[in-house]
This record gives C-alpha cells, sequence and structure tokens, in this order.
C-alpha cells in the first residue's frame, strides 16, 4: 500500500512539474492565430456584445501635452464603442526597434503597433505579418488623401496610416542670434559663418547626440541631399544604379568633418543621447538644433515661451537641390498584426484613433497633422505656422537613411557614421566603406 | 534511504523534470543556435544554408570588427581576475575575522550585486558625466581640471570607465563566496599555525587560501566566464560605442540580430561566446589541477 502510495505522489509531482512547464507557454502560436484569423474572416466581425481588448505597441511619449492627445483620443474610440478596449504600451525608440523584430520572428505582435517606413517593415510585409488595409481605408478616404499615405504603401498595397508627415528643422534660439548679432543661415557658407562666429565666443552652436548616431544620421543625410540631389542619393541608398563613389558623397563627408573640426557639435556628443542632447538647446547652451520636426514641435510644445525659438529649412549647398528640397516624409506608421483575432476592429481602431491623436497632437502644437480638416488656428504657435508654411512649399522629400534601407545597410551606414564623427576613417574610407556595403 | 538511492529508476524519474528543463530551455536552444549560425536567414523570411560563410566573414569582414570585440572580452575578462578576485579576497579574509559590524560589512557589499545593472548603469553615466559628473566636479574642485574627460564619450577612456562599474559589481559576491569558504577552514588547522609562530597574512598566505583554492577555482571561472557573456552594462553605458570602442561580442550579437535582421552571423557569435567559456573553464579547471 505504501509503495502505491509513493508512485502515485511522484506521478502527482511530475504531473504539477508538467502542468507548471505548459502554463509558461504561450496560446499565441502561429498556428493558433492562423487557425483564428481564418476564423475571423469567416466569421466576418466579432459581435457587438462580446467584450474585446485590442493591444497597441506605441513609441514614448515625449511630453505630457503628447500623452493627452493620445488619451483623448482612445478615449473618444472607446465611448463609440463601449465593447472595445484599447491596451497601449509604450517603449522607448531603440529598444522598441529590438521588440518588435522579437516579436514578429516570435509571432507575438499586438493587435495594432508602431512601425517604421521603408526598408525597416518591409520584411514583416514581406513576410505576411502586416494586415492590408485598403479595404478599411475606403472609410476613410474623405478624411486622408491615399497620397499622403505613401511611405505606408508597399507593392500598390496599404498596410498603415499615419499622424503626420516630417521634415527635419533647424530650430534656433532667437535671442542668441540677436545678442550675437547674427541672422539666420540661408546658404551652407552662412550656416559656417554663424558656426565659426558662435565658436569664436566660446558658444558651441549645435546641439547633438552622437550616442544615437541617428542624431549624426539628421546631418550626413541632409549634407547628402543638399550636395547631390534626391534621386542620385535614394538610387545609391537604395541599391537602384547609383554609386557612393560619386563626387558629392565625399563632398558631404568633408562638410560633416569640417563641422566637427571646427567643434560645431558638442565635445561630450558621444556620451549623449538624444533626449539628454537636446536639453543643451533646451537650457540655451547651443543656438541650434537639427531635428525632425515631430520631436522638435514636441519639445517647443512644451517650454514656456515657445516663440523665442525660430525654424527654418536646411540650407542651401549648390544647385542639385532647391531650400525646399528636404529629408522627412511620413516615416512613422501604424499597422495591424495580420495575425490579429479582430482584423475588423483593429482596422477601424489604427484609422479612428491616429485621426483623432493627429488632430489632438495638432491644436497642442505638437505635430503637423496630415488629415483634412486639421488646420492650424491663429493662436497656433509661430514655429507650427512656420512648419506648415515648408510643407505647403515642398518640391520633395525624401524619407530618412536608415528607414529607406535595408536593416543591415542601415546599421553599417550608422556604424561608419560615427567613426566618420570620432576620426577612426576618412571621408574618403567611408564612402569607400559604403560603397561596398552596397555593392555587396 | 540507501534502497532509494540503490534504485536508478527512482533516481532517473525524480532528475527527470530537471533534466527535461535544461534540455529544453538550454540544450535545444543551443543546437538551433548551431543551426542558425551555418545559415541566412533575416529571422522572419526563408532559410539558406550558407556553411561556414558566417564564421569567416565574422572573423575577416573588417567592418563588423569582431576581433576588436573579442579583445574587449577578454580585457574584461582578465580584468576580473586580476583586480576583482584579488579585492574581494582581501575582503573576505579581513571580514572573516572577529571584526565588530561584520554582517554589516558583510551587507553593505553585497549590495552592488542585488541593484539592477540597468540602475547601477544609470548611475554611474552620472557619475562619468562631463558636465555635472563626480568625477569631474571633483578634479575641478581640487583643480585638476586637464584630467576631466568625457569619460564614456572618449575612445581612449570608454573602456576604462566601462571597466570600474563592471569589477565594482561583482566584488560582493565574489567576497561572499569566498567568505564562506573561508568560514568553513578547520579552526584546528589555524590555531596550529599561530602556535608555530604564524602571523594573520602568513596564516592566510599558508593556510586559509589553500585551503579554499576550490573556492577560488569556483570564483575565476564564474568572474572569467560571467565576463566574457557580460551585456547589460555595457548596452546600458555605452552600447558598445564610441565607435566601437567598448564593443564586446555580445553587444555585436546582439546587433547582428536584431538590428541589422542577420540572425545567422548573431548565432556564430553566439556559439563563438558559448565555446570560448567552455574553452576557458577547461583551462581554469586544468590549471588549477596542475596546482595540486
Amino acid at each position: 500500500m505504501k509503495n502505491i502510495l509513493k508512485k502515485l505522489f511522484c506521478i502527482a509531482m511530475l504531473g504539477f512539474v508538467m502542468i507548471g512547464l505548459n502554463a509558461c507557454g504561450t496560446e499565441n502560436t502561429t498556428a493558433d492565430r492562423e487557425t483564428k484569423n481564418t476564423d475571423k474572416i469567416e466569421a466576418s466581425g466579432s459581435d457587438d456584445s462580446e467584450n474585446i481588448t485590442l493591444e497597441m505597441w506605441t513609441l514614448l511619449d515625449q511630453t505630457d501635452e503628447y500623452s493627452e492627445a493620445w488619451e483623448k483620443a482612445i478615449s473618444d474610440y472607446e465611448a463609440a464603442h463601449p465593447n472595445i478596449k484599447i491596451n497601449r504600451s509604450q517603449y522607448e525608440g531603440e529598444a522598441y526597434k529590438i521588440k518588435l523584430k522579437s516579436a514578429v520572428a516570435a509571432d507575438e505582435l499586438p493587435d495594432i503597433f508602431f512601425s517604421w517606413a521603408g526598408g525597416f517593415s518591409r520584411p514583416f510585409i514581406e513576410a505576411g505579418k502586416m494586415l492590408p488595409l485598403d479595404d478599411t481605408y475606403e472609410a476613410y478616404a474623405s478624411d486622408i488623401e491615399k497620397s499622403k499615405l505613401d511611405s505606408s504603401v508597399y507593392d500598390d498595397v496599404l498596410y498603415g496610416t499615419s499622424i503626420g508627415s516630417q521634415m527635419s528643422l533647424l530650430y534656433y534660439n532667437k535671442a542668441m542670434f540677436e545678442e550675437n548679432g547674427l541672422s539666420v543661415p540661408e546658404t551652407y557658407e552662412d550656416l559656417l559663418e554663424v558656426c565659426q562666429k558662435f565658436i569664436d565666443k566660446g558658444i558651441t552652436p549645435f546641439a547633438i547626440s552622437a550616442k544615437d548616431t541617428w542624431g549624426l544620421a539628421v546631418f550626413y543625410d541632409n549634407l547628402a541631399l543638399k550636395t547631390i540631389g534626391k534621386d542620385d542619393v535614394v538610387n545609391t541608398i537604395t541599391r537602384n544604379g547609383g554609386s557612393f563613389k560619386k563626387e558629392g558623397f565625399q563632398e558631404a563627408a568633408e562638410k560633416f568633418v569640417g563641422l566637427v573640426d571646427i567643434g560645431a557639435f558638442l565635445d561630450n556628443a558621444s556620451s549623449l543621447n538624444t533626449d539628454e542632447a537636446y536639453q543643451y538647446f533646451v537650457n540655451g547652451t547651443c543656438p541650434m538644433w537639427l531635428m525632425i520636426d515631430s520631436l522638435g514641435n514636441t519639445v517647443l510644445s512644451s517650454m514656456e515661451n515657445p516663440d523665442d525659438y525660430g525654424v527654418v529649412r536646411f540650407p542651401v549647398i549648390n544647385d542639385n537641390a532647391a531650400i525646399t528640397d528636404v529629408m522627412g516624409g511620413s516615416g512613422e506608421i501604424y499597422c495591424v498584426f495580420a495575425g490579429t483575432r479582430y482584423p475588423d476592429e483593429a482596422a477601424n481602431a489604427v484609422f479612428e484613433i491616429i485621426k483623432n491623436v493627429a488632430k489632438y497632437s495638432q491644436e497642442s502644437g505638437i505635430a503637423m497633422s496630415i488629415w483634412n480638416g486639421d488646420a492650424l488656428d491663429e493662436d497656433s504657435p509661430e514655429y507650427l505656422k512656420m512648419n506648415q508654411e515648408f510643407k505647403s512649399e515642398l518640391t520633395s522629400s525624401m524619407l530618412w537613411w536608415d528607414t529607406t534601407m535595408t536593416a543591415d545597410d542601415a546599421q553599417e551606414y550608422l556604424g561608419l557614421l560615427q567613426e566618420l564623427y570620432t576620426g577612426n576613417i576618412t571621408s574618403e574610407e567611408f564612402c569607400d566603406a559604403m560603397e561596398n556595403q552596397l555593392t555587396k | 534511504m540507501n534502497k532509494i538511492w540503490s534504485n536508478k529508476k527512482a533516481i532517473l524519474f525524480f532528475i527527470f523534470p530537471a533534466v527535461a528543463f535544461f534540455a529544453i530551455f538550454i540544450i535545444i536552444p543551443i543546437f538551433m543556435s548551431l543551426y542558425y549560425s551555418f545559415t541566412s536567414w533575416d529571422g522572419i523570411g526563408k532559410i539558406e544554408w550558407v556553411g561556414l560563410n558566417n564564421y569567416i566573414e565574422m572573423f575577416q569582414s573588417p567592418t563588423i570588427k569582431f576581433g576588436k570585440a573579442a579583445v574587449n572580452s577578454l580585457l574584461i575578462a582578465g580584468a576580473s581576475t586580476l583586480i576583482q578576485l584579488p579585492i574581494a579576497l582581501i575582503f573576505a579574509l579581513i571580514l572573516s575575522r572577529k571584526l565588530r559590524f561584520r554582517k554589516t560589512f558583510l551587507s553593505i557589499y553585497f549590495i552592488p550585486v542585488l541593484i539592477s545593472s540597468v540602475a547601477i548603469g544609470q548611475l554611474w553615466m552620472r557619475i562619468y558625466n562631463g558636465d555635472y559628473g563626480t568625477i569631474n566636479y571633483i578634479l575641478k574642485s581640487i583643480g585638476l581640471d586637464s584630467l576631466c574627460r568625457n569619460w564614456l564619450g572618449n575612445q581612449s577612456t570608454a573602456m576604462v570607465a566601462v571597466l570600474v562599474p563592471i569589477i565594482w559589481q561583482y566584488i560582493g559576491y565574489h567576497m561572499l563566496i569566498m567568505y564562506s569558504g573561508i568560514k568553513s577552514v578547520s579552526e584546528e588547522m589555524i590555531e596550529a599555525a599561530k602556535i608555530d609562530g604564524a602571523t594573520g597574512s602568513q596564516v592566510a598566505r599558508f593556510v586559509t587560501i589553500p585551503v579554499i583554492k576550490p573556492i577560488i577555482k569556483v570564483s575565476v571561472i564564474f568572474a572569467v566566464t560571467g565576463s566574457l557573456k557580460l551585456f547589460d552594462l555595457i548596452y546600458v553605458l555605452t552600447n558598445g560605442g564610441p565607435a566601437h570602442a567598448t564593443e564586446v561580442p555580445t553587444t555585436l550579437m546582439i546587433s547582428m540580430l536584431f538590428s541589422r535582421n542577420r540572425y545567422g552571423i548573431g548565432s556564430a557569435i553566439a556559439i563563438f561566446i558559448i565555446l570560448e567559456c567552455f574553452l576557458f573553464s577547461m583551462i581554469i579547471q586544468r590549471i588549477f589541477k596542475e596546482e595540486r
């Protein structure tokens, strides 16, 4: 009897262990999701009385005003759809890239998620992880032209939507320029002159992060565009017939190194991330900050006197690109996971919520909405009005290199740029290495 | 009880869950990584067999800079063994004496081990900050402005700057391991040595340390293998920068896997780290065996 009880006890312990191991697993296997997705398509939508939760991943809100815009938009959506709850999680940019790729590989994406356009999202689409949104878009066609969502279109299929369209802007501290008797640069020569005058007075011109290498890329991307022109740059970095041996790339690299050598950037830029770096602009240490308008406007919107700061476009270098040719575009997109259990609800939610985030964030002066009907009013801050004026004058825009390129090319580019910044390689070696990478 | 120990089936039965867990979560993933290391795969799409190409590229490619990363990891391993462990041993020897507040000191030295590496990284980033950091502040206040540096942003100082918190964090851990070993040394042996006229340091050198050699061996293995696979502190402090100055194989592996979508070469780096740790463990075992 004792032996039987001992054996039963052992079997029970083993059973508990196996149950514990099983509980650690996830029910969201690819097979499960495919089955659920198939069921979903056949069932054509959830029952309105069924309470569902949609998981959403976005980047970290930079300011309270941006958080409020999101909260309001989600609150509006939930009020209009009482049976649907949106559970939004926020993540820091660089860490989010890793999290997103892990989730794609493990088939554990949330229902709605933020991603970057261009080469970043292409592998996800080719692997069938993103839901096509053309059908859902039809209901919102009057709210936003499809051409404004071009960056979310891959092989003529729409996969996402956006809050706004970005462009890089040169933010400057008006008081510091006035105190030093300087006017805002319109050409690259003007910019160099302004930099030198600040440096002569012991003021570092630019707040920049070299630790987050995309901060350096904002500079080089602009220099290359203005030196060479959009078409040649795009053809080169997308391996579509261009060559990094073209003279303009080295010229742009030399300009970049020139700025480093004269001391135009913070000494400690290599140890600063973006959030730390822009504090030097905000606290009046550095008079200029070259940044994407979505972040720049967010930061200015939280300042006490945002009209103390002005914005201009990156100056002209030669005839290959005009002042109205800019780095930018709708590089940030919001997409739906193809394996979501509720494709109709998620697809509708992504359009409704993003539309309202665009509206509320423009009202707060954070972002420029690309949705129809979101016009600026007279009370909008000056930097936003200038931003809108610049966007209305656009002759071309080009997505950031690290968004346009494949992941491997992009990381190689950023690594080489950091080596160029630190002086480990010359501009010629930089161009040779980029050529090797893009012809691999 | 003897009946249970002699019953091999019973033994197998009870260790089976642990072995199954070990096999599923450690052994099988290693073999999966080994397989992926021979392929070209972006983590999402089709897998393509490429043989040894990933290993060749890892060692030969000038852009990956694997050689520098490997050297940095060996530097960290060396610093851990030659700096961290001696300090831990000295602390353990001092605290093993009948010292007032001994337990308090033990707890204090162990605190860094308990704190999250992310928190430690953030703390040391503030200490190293070029504008308001503690180190530069102290240097400026004693008139040594010329020694102020951008500690984490300068290629010539970044590696040393990163080593300091790495060494600091685990001194308490090794100290505790050695302390428990020292406390198990027979009191009679120590008394006999003292009767023979040995001083405190002679007792430590000729009695205590030889007796706790197996403990020291364990600490050395943990220190070396831990250093070879270190990731968290470096990721937080510098992420391998500036310009690969503090790159180690683990940061390179993460970059290849998640930033560059190159799961093949990332897996090859992972296999290299595993083999490296295994090799060093064998070497350390051999060294300590020969010394016996």
